[in-house]
């Protein structure tokens, strides 16, 4: 059976890795992402994700320059998006090494576009992220970096998504984002049995046991950035503790 | 070993081509996009790449006369092909009208969705049992490869298998028949077991030179 993912997820602004919380991504973690990136590979990471958290569009070029660097060693699946607000910049990310696209705010500002590059690429290349926060009590997905809330909650939200045929969800609740807590295991729970496509957890992960509350849950991936960069050999670590709870995940070992 | 290779990789605008360039690269093979029918021949041997959909592929090796190409070549040199490409080596695909390569007598079907928790596409590492061909030396049974499709390949005939794969159902994740070989996986994103998977097949095509 197909086993269950870990994913590294490195969050770049203005081609520094930084950190998240909140979505306030302020501290540069002094350390470049082709360095995070054989790290976490050499680490038995299943997967890769890279985000592009600039504050405008011009950080466009700088990243794809980043991503066409990273990707020529790196022989894991790469996922990359942030600023996709076209066709040919999805396409030039494809080109330069990456295998899946990362969508947000397109998916609701600009369907066609997601609809284009299904079409274009397939939907196994197009993962949707959904980011929500909780606004008097309900979970309210946002887009436009989780700064603009558009009224719909995020299992409705990802039926949608499933319909529109994209072929992955990314979950992340912006209020677990850098907090430390873990997973928000109930929506994670509702969103992973509405629909049928794998789900990847995002945010708030700062303890192995987090990870296996996420999948527990019913996530098909569980994801986490701010913490594997603070623990050596921390993707292995992460999956020798997953592997010991019986969990289904491709065997932690060093790889040169 | 491979520095006298030279490998090309069919283009015909399918998806993650830059991917199978850099593991090349990597291993140090001379590799280069072909898309011209008339120069598939002066290579050593062909990987024919590429994700997205059966019918689309189909007409964009056609419209590039790459159909008819890659039929003139297919008995004088090795040629992989590599998920979807691994499914255009066979005769008909329930994705699509189109009739494939038809090189392999095998056919490609949706993946089931059961009652089981089985999520389409099947993306993700699963384990590679019982692989025996030349692709496969130095890499141990119940390895695991990386696999992303919603499509799979059934066939009646067992000695085309080489390797089978289980996402709910068993499928066919590796065949050949002769030079002819194709894997389901991707090799190129499959680190350090993949990459030899490549190497693999570059000494075939080296043996056959």
């Amino acid at each position: 059976m197909v086993k269950n993912r870990l994913i590294a997820s490195i969050i770049v602004r203005d081609g520094r890795v930084v950190q998240s919380e909140r979505f306030k991504h302020t501290n540069v973690i002094h350390y470049d992402a082709i360095h995070a990136v054989d790290n976490f590979t050499r680490w038995s990471v299943d997967e890769i994700v890279l985000i592009n958290v600039s504050r405008d569009s011009n950080g466009q070029q700088q990243f794809r320059e980043l991503l066409s660097y990273v990707s020529k060693k790196c022989f894991v699946p790469v996922t990359a998006g942030g600023w996709i607000n076209d066709m040919d910049y999805g396409l030039s990310l494809i080109s330069s090494g990456c295998d899946k696209l990362i969508v947000n705010t397109a998916l609701h500002e600009n369907p066609d576009l997601v609809t284009r590059l299904i079409q274009r690429l397939g939907k196994q290349c197009l993962v949707a992220s959904i980011d929500y926060k909780y606004i008097e009590g309900e979970p309210v997905v946002c887009v436009d970096r989780g700064e603009k809330p558009i009224g719909v909650d995020p299992v409705s939200w990802a039926k949608q998504l499933d319909n529109m045929a994209v072929g992955e969800i990314y979950l992340n609740c912006i209020d677990h984002d850098g907090k430390r807590k873990g997973y928000d295991l109930e929506v994670l729970s509702q969103v992973s049995r509405a629909v049928s496509i794998p789900i990847i957890a995002f945010g708030g992960v700062f303890r192995w046991q987090h990870l296996l509350d996420g999948l527990e849950a019913g996530a098909d991936a569980v994801a986490a950035a701010n913490i594997f960069h603070y623990t050596e050999h921390a993707t292995k670590k992460a999956k020798r503790f997953l592997m010991d709870a019986g969990i289904n995940i491709r065997e932690p070992r060093f790889i040169n | 070993m491979g520095s006298d290779i030279s490998i090309g990789i069919v283009d015909y605008n399918a998806g993650n081509i830059q991917s199978v360039i850099n593991a090349l690269d990597y291993l140090g093979v001379q590799n280069q996009l072909v898309s011209d029918p008339e120069v598939l021949a002066q290579f050593d041997g062909l990987i024919i790449p590429g994700v997205g959909s059966f019918d689309d592929a189909m007409n964009s090796l056609s419209n590039r006369g790459l159909v008819d190409g890659l039929n003139s070549v297919k008995n004088t040199l090795p040629i992989l092909g590599i998920c979807l490409g691994m499914q255009l080596l066979c005769s008909s695909s329930e994705e699509g009208n189109k009739p494939g390569l038809g090189w392999v007598d095998a056919r490609v079907k949706s993946i089931s969705v059961d009652s089981q928790k089985i999520k389409v596409p099947h993306m993700g590492w699963n384990q590679v049992s019982e692989p025996f061909n030349p692709l496969f030396n130095r890499i141990p049974d119940e390895t695991d490869f990386y696999f992303v499709h919603s499509y799979c390949v059934v066939t009646d005939d067992a000695s085309l298998t080489t390797a089978h794969s289980q996402h709910g159902e068993e499928f066919v994740c590796a065949f050949s028949k002769g030079d002819i070989f194709g894997v389901q996986f991707h090799p190129e994103k499959s680190q350090d077991h993949g990459l030899t998977l490549l190497q693999n097949f570059v000494e075939v095509c080296h043996g056959k030179k």
